[in-house]
């Protein structure tokens, strides 16, 4: 059988990964493209010689979208999918706000639809080994964990707060926070935060350090900012370190790197190309087979309103002055 | 000649006279040490006040942190003595205090800049910094299992106290002062620690005056001396400079090992020994009589932090 899927939006950097990964994915058909500005889409639509529709006519058509819109407008498209019974994927963080993640939440376990978030990041094979590593007890008991996913300032809708909800806090927690709490099964406790725009002329915090206790007492560092510098020959990064009692142990999703040196004038004259298992490729085949199966996806959408309440503490945190607990 | 007596730890005495001994205006007069019997041609003494009895001194170097060897700093001190320390030479505010007024108050004086002041990479970075290189600070980023090359470096901190917070902030305080040198002033800092089997760990949060951040992690082995691992990144408005311990150590390598290229006396510490003597003949007291006072300032901050579980200003205490 092969599932339909449609990119709801192009709001997000990523749509155009998506597109180009699912309309090579076996056992998936790339419907199309929706967009509420038809003319952002229509150069990546070409691109994959898909349709660009309106979010109403992809819906009618797919088994399942992913969801790349401002985190504002997730809440409107997840409710217009489940209206269409539609699976979803949708780009991080759910919500603006932890209310109103939850109510998502709500609505999506009510529709008995497959719903999940789209963190590659647990379907990195250095993530997964490291998981392996972890809970085969090499580690000991685990004393302190250190994160790190900076990124380039991505601009557009993502420096405006009420489409985003802040800056990098609420764009660069989420992966690291999920695969910590997934690589260890437990919660984030604590959240104390730095922030400050430092980088920048933007409305929003480009500055992102937390630091965290996981529930059974560990701490944990991370530095979400958006300091790669734009000229960086790589995007940013996503790694994590874990201190065990007996051992340490670190995994860097995009490790497997080499570096290209263009002299022709043309392009960039420095790239460091990543060589690597795809994790968004390894994200999609996922989300294929849930909507097959109907099993849920690699990150359920509880995950995902965990995430959002440690940004919220985060925020909350940068107000107070004082470190947080965390309130699910 | 300046005549020193030299305080410590076995390795690091050690380390410190093979030093001196490539300067031809510098003696070891004697040697307080703390543990076994070092291999150095001058004599050892139980204290540090029998050994000002027994010689004229011109200066003591304490080898390791000075809150390591607080009788020896007290000592020194008040015998009007120069006196040389790594980071912190304290670890609460009263003993801070006290040093800072006894320094002031008598004909000695009291030089406790971390050794990475003195390396060429750390003023490489800095002058990067200070030329505009990555434009002003957005984040700094410091990770490592230790402060210098070598083994047994850790036998420095042992006898810093009993609790491993001491001995993390004794390490967090080499970043802190290099940090300080190179971002100008710490507002703000907010540590968490945790120990457990093999491996202590602490990292910080720090808030600068001007608005910059900056991370420093530090891990720990108390059993054996950890493979020196440092990742060192400096991200501003204009561009980043960073390097790893592959970058600082990898220009002679033998057996799985790096090895040093530099002579004793132009490596890092010997540079900044060169400087303590130099100071001392020019009879050049620093400009507080203690210098630098930030990165203690900065540790005793950093534990109060650690105790409280509470971010600490610098300026007006608890936040």
């Amino acid at each position: 059988m092969t599932v339909r899927i449609g990119i709801c939006s192009t709001a997000h950097v990523n749509a155009e990964v998506y597109a180009a990964l699912v309309s090579q994915l076996p056992g998936a058909d790339l419907v199309g493209l929706s967009d509420d500005k038809p003319e952002r889409a229509r150069r990546q639509a070409n691109a994959v010689g898909v349709s660009v529709l309106s979010h109403r006519e992809l819906l009618r058509r797919v088994d399942g979208v992913v969801i790349c819109s401002p985190t504002a407008v997730h809440d409107e498209l997840i409710t217009l999918a489940l209206d269409h019974d539609v699976a979803i994927l949708c780009e991080k963080p759910l919500a603006t706000a932890l209310s109103e993640a939850k109510t998502i939440r709500e609505r999506c376990v009510r529709s008995d639809l497959v719903t999940g978030m789209a963190m590659p990041i647990r379907c990195s094979r250095p993530m997964r080994r490291l998981k392996e590593r972890y809970e085969s007890g090499d580690l000991g008991d685990l004393v302190a964990v250190s994160g790190i996913n900076r990124g380039r300032m991505p601009g557009g809708w993502f420096v405006d707060p009420d489409l985003a909800g802040g800056g990098a806090v609420a764009d660069h927690t989420d992966h690291i926070v999920d695969v910590v709490r997934w690589l260890t099964g437990e919660e984030i406790r604590e959240v104390y935060a730095e922030t400050a725009t430092q980088f920048y002329d933007i409305p929003v915090e480009d500055v992102n350090l937390l630091s965290m206790e996981l529930t059974g007492g560990a701490s944990f560092l991370l530095d979400g900012s958006w300091s790669t510098p734009q000229a960086n020959p790589f995007w940013g990064d996503a790694a994590v370190e874990l201190i065990g009692t007996e051992k340490t142990l670190s995994a860097d999703c995009f490790g497997h790197q080499f570096r290209h040196t263009r002299d022709t004038g043309h392009g960039k004259p420095v790239e460091s190309v990543y060589w690597g298992a795809d994790p968004n490729n390894a994200l999609l085949r996922d989300f294929v087979e849930s909507i097959l199966t109907g099993r849920e996806p690699v990150t359920p959408v509880e995950d995902a309103v965990r995430t959002v309440a440690v940004i919220a503490a985060a925020y909350e945190s940068v107000e107070r002055g004082e470190p947080v607990e965390v309130t699910y | 000649m300046r005549r020193i007596v030299i305080v410590g730890r076995k390795t690091a005495v050690q380390a410190h006279a093979e030093r001196y001994a490539c300067f031809d205006d510098a003696t070891i007069t004697g040697v307080v040490e703390h543990d076994d019997e070092v291999d150095i041609d001058a004599p050892s003494y139980d204290s540090l006040a029998t050994a000002l009895d027994a010689h004229e001194v011109d200066a003591v170097d304490i080898c390791g942190p000075g809150a390591a060897s607080t009788d020896a700093l007290d000592t020194a001190l008040a015998a009007g003595i120069p006196v040389r320390c790594d980071p912190p030479f304290a670890l609460d505010e009263q003993r801070f205090d006290r040093l800072v007024s006894r320094a002031s108050n008598t004909s000695g004086w009291l030089m406790a800049h971390s050794p990475h002041r003195f390396s060429r990479l750390y003023e490489r970075l800095r002058s990067s910094v200070e030329t505009g290189g990555i434009g002003a600070i957005g984040v700094a980023r410091i990770k490592r299992t230790a402060p210098f090359d070598g083994p047994g470096w850790n036998v420095s901190y042992t006898g810093i106290d009993t609790t491993h917070e001491n001995t993390l902030c004794a390490i967090l305080a080499h970043d802190f002062d290099v940090l300080d040198w190179t971002f100008g002033t710490v507002d703000r800092v907010f540590v968490r620690k945790r120990s457990a089997g093999r491996y202590d760990h602490v990292h910080a949060l720090l808030s600068f005056r001007n608005g910059g951040r900056a991370t420093v992690e530090t891990t720990w082995d108390s059993d054996v001396t950890p493979s020196p691992r440092v990742e060192v990144e400096y991200s501003g408005n204009h561009g980043r400079v960073d390097f790893s311990e592959r970058d600082a150590s990898t220009a002679l390598r033998g057996e799985e090992c790096s090895l040093t290229v530099d002579p004793l006396e132009d490596d890092c510490r010997g540079r900044l020994l060169r400087t303590f003597i130099d100071r001392l003949r020019g009879v050049e007291r620093p400009p507080s009589d203690v210098a630098p006072e930030n990165a203690s300032q900065i540790a005793i901050a950093a534990r109060r932090s650690i105790d409280k579980s509470i971010p600490v200003s610098l300026t007006e205490g608890e936040t």
